[in-house]
């Protein structure tokens, strides 16, 4: 028997196609199978799972009759060729958990900020020229470094001077 | 941050670092075992072990304003004035390792 209330249907999962214009009157409409159409509804898939019976339950053959007036909108469904010829069993298109778990490049503690990456443009900013002068102090107060003056010394002993760079 | 990449003479610089799975492993046999566990962060951990031979800098951006200090000892000139670290910094080649040495004297 044919659902009640068909409007049920998620429609767009379906391509709906009207072909209400090219119809021929009294052209004999193809009607899919009842228990193929019943199925959806009937029994809504879960998402994470496929109905794999869902096939099996697909009588091969199609009945031919004349479309009953009175479930006009239901035939419409049915008359969308694009969407019930190939029986997919209804898939759910969304992501499954878990693969969506991962951190990825795109997650968001993943994306690169608009943090800026060079001193000229972070001393543009009174929150940064902050940031700055909090670390230099918190390395001066450590006694990171001291000052000296560029000699041959250094050449000397075989090293070179390195840079540095702020990195926000 | 220092520059490391620019390092040209460097001696020892592996460090040892777990992997995740003995992480895990640990955490499961802590679970298992009924442990507690407990865990923290050292910020600013490579700031912390002293440097072992003379590694030079450049002057940061922004000395002018950050460090009257550097301005007197360079003799005005910041572009030639250098600083000799005391400290590892953050990416200096041998940082990892120092701080591995430091740590395990704890």
């Amino acid at each position: 028997m044919l659902p009640e209330k068909p409007e049920v249907i998620e429609v767009e999962e379906f391509e709906y196609i009207d072909d209400e214009e090219n119809e021929k009157p009294g052209e004999q409409i193809p009607e899919i199978p009842v228990s193929r159409v019943v199925n959806p509804i009937a029994e809504p898939c879960r998402s994470n799972e496929p109905p794999s019976e869902q096939k099996e339950t697909v009588p091969p053959a199609r009945k031919t009759q004349s479309r009953p007036p009175q479930q006009k909108t239901y035939i419409k469904y049915t008359n969308a060729p694009a969407a019930l010829e190939t029986v997919e069993p209804r898939r759910s298109s969304r992501l499954r958990a878990g693969a969506t778990t991962a951190l990825t490049s795109t997650s968001p503690s993943m994306v690169v900020g608009d943090d800026p990456l060079t001193y000229d443009k972070a001393i543009r900013y009174p929150h940064w020229q902050q940031a700055i002068r909090e670390e230099f102090e918190s390395l001066k107060r450590q006694g990171t470094w001291i000052y000296e003056r560029a000699t041959s010394k250094i050449a000397a002993a075989g090293k070179s001077v390195i840079g540095c760079k702020w990195v926000y | 941050m220092i520059e490391g990449y620019e390092q040209v003479v460097y001696g020892e610089t592996f460090a040892p670092v777990p992997r995740l799975t003995s992480l895990h492993m640990l955490t499961v046999l802590g679970a298992k075992n009924g442990y507690y566990a407990d865990h923290m962060d050292v910020v600013g951990a490579f700031l912390n072990p002293g440097i072992d031979e003379a590694e030079y800098m450049h002057l940061a951006e922004g000395i002018e304003w950050l460090d009257s200090a550097a301005v007197k000892e360079n003799g005005g000139d910041n572009s030639r004035g250098v600083c000799r670290l005391l400290r590892a910094l953050y990416g200096l080649k041998q940082a990892p390792l120092l701080w591995y040495k430091r740590l395990t004297l704890i």
